[in-house]
Formats: C-alpha cells, structure tokens, sequence
C-alpha cells in the first residue's frame, strides 16, 4: 500500500525534515505515526499525498510510484485516499452536507450519486441529523466527522488524517480515533498522526515513532498485546 | 481533464454564485467596464458617422460651381461648353437661383419665397458631375480656374479634406481607446477574480486535497470573468443605443439642411462588444488563477 525506501526530504530552506526513512505499510493496517513536534510528521504525510515530493528515495502509494507521477495525474491520484486535517478545514458558509458533497462535485459525481453517498456517509460519522447545519453551530468533534465524512465520501482505498485529534476535546478525541477503527474495520488503510499517548496506548495498534526525521521504533502493539 | 456534465452544470452554478457572494466587487467592476466600453463605443460611432457623411459627399460625385455675377444667356452657353469640355466631366447641369430658392420654399413658405425671388441674394450655378473620384481635386481645380465662375462659400473639396482630417484623428484615437481598453478590462477583471479567489482560497485547497483537477477549479472563475464581461458589454451597448438615438433626433431637429447623418449601434458593434467581453472575462480568468495553481494545499490557505 504505501512504501517508503530511503526517502529524504530537504526543504528549500535546507531542514532536512526526514532523513532517510524506510517502512512500509500494507493494505488495511492501522497505523499511528507518533514523535515530537518538528519530527517531520506532516512531512511524512505530505509526501504520501503528493503535496510535496521527496528529495531522494523511493516512494510508492497505492501501487503508484510518486516519481513517475505526472502534475496532472495527482487530482486522479488523490481520489484514491482521503485526507483529514487538524484544523477540519471545513468550508463555513456551506451546509454539512454541502461540505461533504463538495468532495463528490469534485469527481464529477451526478445529484443522484451525492444525494444517495451523502447521507450514508454522515450515518457513519453520526451525523445524520445534522445534515442541514452549519459547521459553525458544530462542536469540535462533529466538526472532525464531518472533515471524515468528507474524506470518506469517494471511498477511498487509504486515509490519512494529521492530528486529528489536535484541535477537539480529549474525551471527544476517543470517539474519533474510533470512529477510524470502525473505518478501519471495512478494509480502508488508516494512517494516524498524532502526539497524544493516551490514544496509543488505548488502541494498541502499529505506531511508528519518529523523531529529528527518522524512525525509531516501529511496534505493533496489537501483537504485543495477543502475545501477553 | 475533461469535465463531464455533472461537473459542468454544477461550476458555471458556482460561478454565478460567486459572483452573487461578491455583488459590490462584481458591481464596481461592471460600472468600470461599462465607462470604458460606452467610451470606447462613441468613438467607434463618431468615425463611423464621419465616413457615412464623406462617403455620402463623395457619392454626390457632384462639383457646385457659382457664377461670379449674371451673365448673358450665350455666355451661359460658352461657359458650359468649356466646363463640358473638361476631361473628367460626365454632365453639367444648370441651376438657376429661382430654382435654388424654391428648393427651400417647403421650409420657409412660399410668401417669402415670392419675396426673396425679387431680390435673390443667391446666384446662378451648375452642378457638374465627375467620373472618377480620384480626380476630384484636379476637376474641381480646373473648373474654379475658368473665368465667371468660382467655387461655393463652404468648398466641397475642403468639406471632403476637412472630413478626411476628422477621420483620422478619430480612427487614431479610437485605435488608441481599443487597445487601452483591451488592457484596462483585462487588469481589472483579473484583479477582480484574484479578490474573490482569495476569499475562496480554503475551497480551493480543500478542492486540492480531494482531487480537483486545475480545468476544475478554473471554471467558476472562468464564468465569472465571462459573465461580468458579457453583461459590461450588453449594458453599455444599451447606453450606447440610448445615447446614439438622442443624438441622431437632435441632429434631425437642428441641421434639416445640412448633409449630416449620425451612424447608430449597428449589429457588427454588437458581435464585436459582445465578443470583446466574452474574450476579456474569459482571458482574464485564466491569467488570474494561474498563480494560486502551483500551490498546494497549505500554501494556498497561508496566503
Ligand atoms: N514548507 C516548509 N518549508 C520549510 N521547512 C518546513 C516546511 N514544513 C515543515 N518544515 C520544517 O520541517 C521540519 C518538520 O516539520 P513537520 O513535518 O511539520 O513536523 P511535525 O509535523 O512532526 O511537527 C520542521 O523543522 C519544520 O520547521
Ligand atoms: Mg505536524
């Protein structure tokens, strides 16, 4: 699913943000990238998205190798994975359901597909009854579904989400992480930036830990836990 | 990179929409637009009305020629004969001042017409017609040369030079006005579209990162552009319409004698104006978004 082989990333101002990094992710696994603030978390991300390309290495997501991707195929290849963001980045003058049919406008999708998609997706995130809000009369963490619901809506293969947790409620944040497993659950591979311990640790699944741009340890808690 | 259906019924939606969300900057925009088009339009009526009225003084392929006092009636005939033997003279017609008087009897009544003819300030003239046009000047020339006859108070040769004149400073002028306003429209419909893109930058990076492609993001503006520049040009073809109407009643009111006619919006004018906001909404929009294009996502919304 996503292959990262002595990848380095420098950018133009010389940090060299991630620094020879090799891991690889298979499809439907569950994955929390942990370090410090500075790591070179959102760059690992950024890289996986195409929103920056690597200085060196090579990195394959989605059966697509990043180097051989052309300007004009990223909109395409970016339909295959879902993106969700610390701050929702959710469109304030829009609806709920707006904000997520937007994503599926995106695609050329027809009324009749978005009107079917939509309200299914909100289900998921529980939403359903919120379909005519503003994201402005949201707390945080419905605000978060509805970035997920939007992330969700094209059936993408892999999620990303940079600490999605960041900007809600700790007791919220649990539901959300859930709320990923459950995504999780029906096959989509789910990537986790975050620097909340509690939820690692809650959730026992893989977690890389990276620190000044490398990795330092890659576990799997999951089989740590089935192994005690 | 093509769009399909759905997407292009749901973009030209948003483009219209994002010119509704942003009406004051649409507006200001349009008004501008308008100014530059009815001036740029006026000048483009004003030379048209000036070749009307040149064409028309040269289709009278006619030279006037007025007799310096009364003659004889051989001596009408000697001088008629030598105007006729001119090269370049195709007839010569004689006109008495009674029959010049009686032209104007309809507009100053048929009393004062009998009165005027007692003592007719007018004189005697013929009106000779040339073959080609191009010797004008060289017949006119030679006919005022001959002895008893000389050329009218308001010459038509200088009333052809005059206009000639005219006609160049306005086509100069409305060369220079097209290709300023061509600029001026393109500056300002971009900027108008780099404002309301601003206020949209989170869309379009949110559109980013869910895979819209750049032909996608493009056309709301695109519309946009085009749609202000199409109603800029339908307005101010409508005050140019109002405006060429007035003027051509005024004209028909004040100079009933004069050979002067007043060019009207006419349908090439429409196509063209039509045409030019089509092009400048359309190039305008393109030019803008190029720049907010090679970003990506975060960069987009950190402008
Ligand atoms: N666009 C950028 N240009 C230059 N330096 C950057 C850019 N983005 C991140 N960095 C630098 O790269 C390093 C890693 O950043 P980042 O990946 O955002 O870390 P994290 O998400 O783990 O906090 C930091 O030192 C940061 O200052
Ligand atoms: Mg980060």
């Amino acid at each position: 699913m996503i292959e990262f082989k002595n990848i380095c990333k420098k950018y133009s101002n010389e940090i060299s943000a991630v620094r020879n990094i090799s891991f690889s992710v298979d499809k439907g696994e569950f994955v929390f990238i942990v370090g410090p603030s500075g790591a070179g978390k959102s760059t690992i991300l950024k890289l996986i998205t195409c929103e920056e390309t690597p200085t060196s290495g090579k990195l394959t997501v989605n059966n697509v190798d990043i180097f051989s991707l052309k300007r004009r195929q990223i909109p395409y290849f970016r339909r295959t994975m879902g993106i969700v963001f610390q701050d929702f980045r959710l469109i304030d003058k829009m609806t709920v359901f707006d904000n997520v049919a937007f994503a599926m406008h995106v695609t050329g999708a027809s009324q009749k597909a978005i009107r079917a998609r939509v309200p299914y997706v909100l289900d998921l995130v529980d939403l359903k009854n919120k379909a005519k809000a503003l994201p402005t009369e949201l707390s945080g963490g419905e605000q978060q579904r509805v970035g997920l619901a939007r992330a969700l809506v094209n059936n993408p293969d892999l999620l990303v989400a940079d600490e999605p947790t960041g900007n809600i409620d700790p007791s919220l944040s649990f539901e959300i992480i859930k709320l990923l497993a459950k995504i999780n659950s029906c096959g989509t591979t789910v990537l986790i930036v975050t620097h909340e311990h509690n939820l690692v640790k809650k959730f026992k699944k893989r977690v890389i830990a990276i620190d000044s741009g490398r990795v330092i340890s890659d576990m799997n808690l999951e089989v740590l836990k089935n192994e005690a | 990179m093509k769009l399909n259906l759905n997407s292009f019924v749901y973009l030209i939606k948003e483009g219209f929409k994002s010119i509704w969300n942003n009406w004051i900057i649409s507006l200001a925009t349009t008004v501008v637009l308008i100014c530059c088009l009815v001036l740029t339009g006026s000048t483009v009526l004003l030379s048209n009305s000036a070749n009307k009225i040149l064409d028309k003084i040269k289709s009278q392929n006619t030279i006037t020629a007025y007799l310096t006092k009364d003659f004889h009636e051989e001596d009408y005939k000697k001088i008629e004969k030598k105007i006729n033997d001119i090269p370049n003279v195709t007839n010569v017609e004689f006109c008495s001042k009674d029959q010049q008087i009686e032209k104007y009897s309809s507009k100053i009544g048929k009393d004062f017409v009998d009165v005027l003819k007692e003592n007719n300030p007018l004189r005697d003239s013929y009106i000779i017609k040339v073959k080609d046009l191009n010797k004008y000047d060289e017949t006119a020339d030679t006919i005022y040369a001959l002895q008893g006859v000389e050329p009218p108070l308001i010459n038509t040769k200088d009333t052809v030079k005059k206009v000639s004149n005219f006609i160049n400073i306005i086509c100069t002028i409305k060369i220079l006005l097209i290709v300023a306003f061509a600029f001026l429209a393109l500056f300002i419909i971009s900027n108008t579209i780099k404002i309301t893109m601003y206020g949209r930058r989170l869309e379009i990076s949110i559109m980013k990162s869910v895979g819209a492609t750049n032909l996608f993001i493009r056309v709301p503006f695109i519309v946009e552009g085009i749609v202000i520049g199409v109603i800029s040009s339908l307005i101010s073809l409508g005050v140019l319409k109002i405006l060429s109407d007035i003027i051509l009643n005024l004209l028909r009111k004040m100079l009933q004698l004069m050979p002067i006619s007043f060019e009207g919006v006419d349908t090439a004018m429409v196509v063209c104006f039509v045409l030019a906001g089509f092009f400048s909404g359309f190039i305008g929009g393109v030019i803008s978004i190029r720049k907010y294009l090679h970003k990506e996502g975060g960069e987009v919304v950190a402008l």
